[in-house]
């Protein structure tokens, strides 16, 4: 800090006379928010046209101390953004130490005209904690530096600068003249004129209430499941940037007394979207169970505890994840394109990333993949990503940026095309896997390993071949069985004359379907005579079971035609054949059980 | 930044669970029909249209409900999933 001192002050002693001759600042108001763990510097300036021509370029400068540590950048002119880019060199006769920014207008500013605009620049870690050690219990002091003019190419005719603490506890300001302390303010009013590249160092050295919580590095998984899901993975390193801690550590006076705590901080509170779901808080060790999520219809509130309280300068690091449904973060794009919209950084409040990096996992088979980005200095590359079944690895887009704060949260879009076929390569490769299995057993049944092939692995195997020509044969005596079922059907409908005179034609009808199944039943019978003798004459044997079996169906269906020829009431006839019905149809049944059990062998 | 219509999913992820338990039930009975029809025919008997019948069945049946059992479990158990 001191060499920047020295050196604005000699680079001040070089003030070039050439200064831009196009703007003049005719009132800069400065105002340098300090109340955040980050400073947010509000320069409100009415600068004239006094050139020849309408411009349209402002430049706008810091000591580059504070430059580095710049994340937001923005130039207003009533309340719209103007295009902003980092000057590689500076302007000339700028003093060393210098880094300065072109603000492009939207329209130009006319000759002679003045404009009003607002420069406003969030910068981190600028910060200097004075003294760097304290002990527990011990107050925060840190030191700001930074110029106290506005640091501009330009003539400044009329300018302000204000310091807003958030408290008012000050140990010293310099320069002290033209400074006065009011509250939680250090104010310097009027600062007359002053030329391009007036430098004169502003330090500030102040009590700081609030805790540093700095996330040195964030890496955010966010993996799209078109099943349904969106899971969310974040890795955080925080450590507390503030005063750090020195000598011991009493559990006890901190938990006793508010001023065990000073600079620490226990906890970070996210905002989580309302329908976030299956939350988790782990780290290295395992589930970290101190912490307290509240669901409300608009958002979920996540307090998430650290494992122990982070003392100035401690560090401590943990993975939260969770999960959205794909409703209100995925979309439909015309030509068969998908959009994810998601948040770029964190949702914890009060915590400043100097590595952000937010990887995006996409469905294996995704094509296109385009990113529309907030900003332009986000770093882009691939990845692959291997996980469940996967063959040829997930396309994983890869976002980096350094040095976010929460304002820059916002969304940001990945394009990409997913066909429904794509999807289905993960279920097909489970059935797959399962068919192989099954195939490979089928296959292996079919296969004979039999070394010696001897007489009694013939016998099997005949035995085998006859016992698979049964079973055609089964296919036959069912047919037969239903033609026995449907005479027996026959016998019972026969309630009158005329369906008696008719019954004869039908048996007939019914026999005649029996007579090429016998035909068949015989080729295959002596098929199986060849391959085994005793098993074709259990087969003969049950066939011409058959056969008597129709013998007693017909003489069943001629009593009950007799019956009712004799004029005798239908169901009279049928309570007086009741007893042959049930024993025909019994004995059906048991003829078709033999049957099976000879086709299991 | 403009968005279309919202994707849903193919199958709302309430039925997970019921799908996951009805599919593998089915596809365990069915590959227990196909073993058994394996080991209570000779390799003359098959028919290699009814084996493939119910293998295929089978392995249809137990490929889907192994993934909607992944589906069903591996997010609360491992926090991520297909």
């Amino acid at each position: 800090m001191s060499r920047l001192c020295t050196v604005l002050v000699l680079a001040a002693c070089l003030v070039a006379s050439a200064a831009a001759a196009d703007f003049v600042v005719e009132n800069a108001s400065r105002r340098i928010n300090l109340k955040n763990t980050w400073a947010k510097a509000i320069d409100t300036l009415k600068a004239k046209n006094t050139g020849d021509s309408d411009l349209s370029n402002f430049v706008v400068c810091y000591p580059e101390s504070i430059a580095s540590r710049i994340a937001v950048l923005k130039v207003l002119i009533k309340k719209e953004k103007q295009e902003v880019a980092p000057l590689q060199q500076a302007p000339q006769g700028a003093p060393a130490g210098v880094s300065c920014y072109q603000a492009t207008f939207k329209s130009a500013v006319k000759k002679g005209a003045t404009v009003d605009l607002d420069v406003v620049a969030t910068v981190t870690g600028v910060f200097k904690p004075n003294p760097a050690k304290i002990a527990q219990g011990e107050k925060q002091y840190v030191e700001y530096y930074d110029n106290l003019y506005l640091l501009s190419p330009y003539e400044v005719t009329e300018q302000s600068s204000t310091v807003l603490l958030p408290t008012s506890d000050v140990r010293s300001f310099s320069p002290q003249d033209g400074g006065s302390k009011s509250g939680s303010k250090v104010s310097y009013a009027a600062l007359g004129k002053q030329g391009p590249w007036a430098v004169q160092q502003l330090k500030v050295h102040f009590h700081h209430d609030k805790p540093f919580k700095r996330v040195n590095s964030l890496v955010r998984e966010i993996e799209v499941s078109h099943w349904g899901n969106i899971y969310v993975e974040e890795t955080y390193e925080i450590q507390n940037a503030g005063s750090q801690h020195t000598g011991k550590f009493s559990r006890l006076t901190y938990a006793h007394s508010p001023d065990g705590k000073t600079n620490s901080f226990p906890d970070v509170k996210a905002h989580l979207p309302a329908a976030a779901h299956s939350l988790y808080y782990k780290d290295i060790i395992g589930n970290i169970s101190s912490s307290d999520t509240t669901h409300t219809s608009r958002e979920t509130l996540i307090e998430v505890r650290l494992r122990y309280p982070l003392m100035g300068g401690w560090k401590t690091d943990f993975t939260l994840g969770y999960s959205v449904p794909l409703e209100g973060f995925l979309y439909r794009r015309p030509k068969g394109k998908l959009r994810l919209l998601m948040d770029l950084s964190t949702s914890f409040d009060d915590v400043w990333v100097e590595q952000l990096t937010t990887r995006v996992v996409l469905p294996e088979g995704a094509k296109h993949i385009k990113a529309t980005l907030p900003f332009a200095d986000i770093q882009q590359s691939w990845d692959k990503k291997f996980t469940y079944l996967d063959t040829a690895g997930r396309p994983v887009l890869v976002l980096s940026k350094s040095n976010v704060v929460p304002e820059q949260n916002k969304p940001f879009a990945v394009d990409y095309s997913f066909t429904f076929t794509g999807m289905m390569r993960e279920p097909l490769l489970l059935i797959s896997v399962f068919a192989a299995f099954f195939a490979a057993v089928a296959l292996y049944n079919r296969l004979d390993f039999t070394i010696t092939r001897d007489e009694k692995w013939q016998e099997g195997q005949a035995h085998d071949k006859a016992l698979g020509l049964i079973q055609s044969l089964t296919e036959y005596w069912d047919r037969e069985a239903d033609v026995l079922d449907r005479l027996v059907r026959l016998a019972h409908s026969i309630s009158n004359r005329p369906s008696a005179d008719a019954a004869p034609a039908s048996r007939q009808a019914l026999e005649a379907e029996l007579r090429p199944l016998d035909e068949q039943s015989k080729a295959l019978l002596s098929q199986v005579e060849a391959l085994s003798p005793k098993l074709a004459a259990a087969a003969r044997n049950h066939g011409d079971k058959s056969k008597m079996l129709l013998g007693r169906a017909a003489k069943l269906l001629s009593d009950k035609s007799d019956l009712i020829k004799k004029d005798v009431a239908a169901h009279e006839a049928s309570a007086k054949l009741a007893g042959a019905t049930r024993q025909l149809e019994e004995a059906i049944r048991e003829w078709v059980d033999e049957g099976a059990k000879l086709a299991q062998g | 930044m403009e968005a279309g219509a919202p994707v849903h999913p193919p199958v709302p992820m309430a039925m997970y669970p019921l799908l996951a338990t009805v599919l593998l039930t089915v596809g365990i009975v069915a590959a227990a029909l196909f073993f058994l029809y394996q080991v209570t025919t000779t390799r003359y008997s098959r028919k290699i249209a009814f084996e493939g019948l119910l293998g295929l069945s089978a392995s249809v049946a137990l490929g889907l409900g192994t993934l909607f059992l992944l589906l069903w479990l591996a997010a609360p158990l491992f926090g991520s999933v297909p």
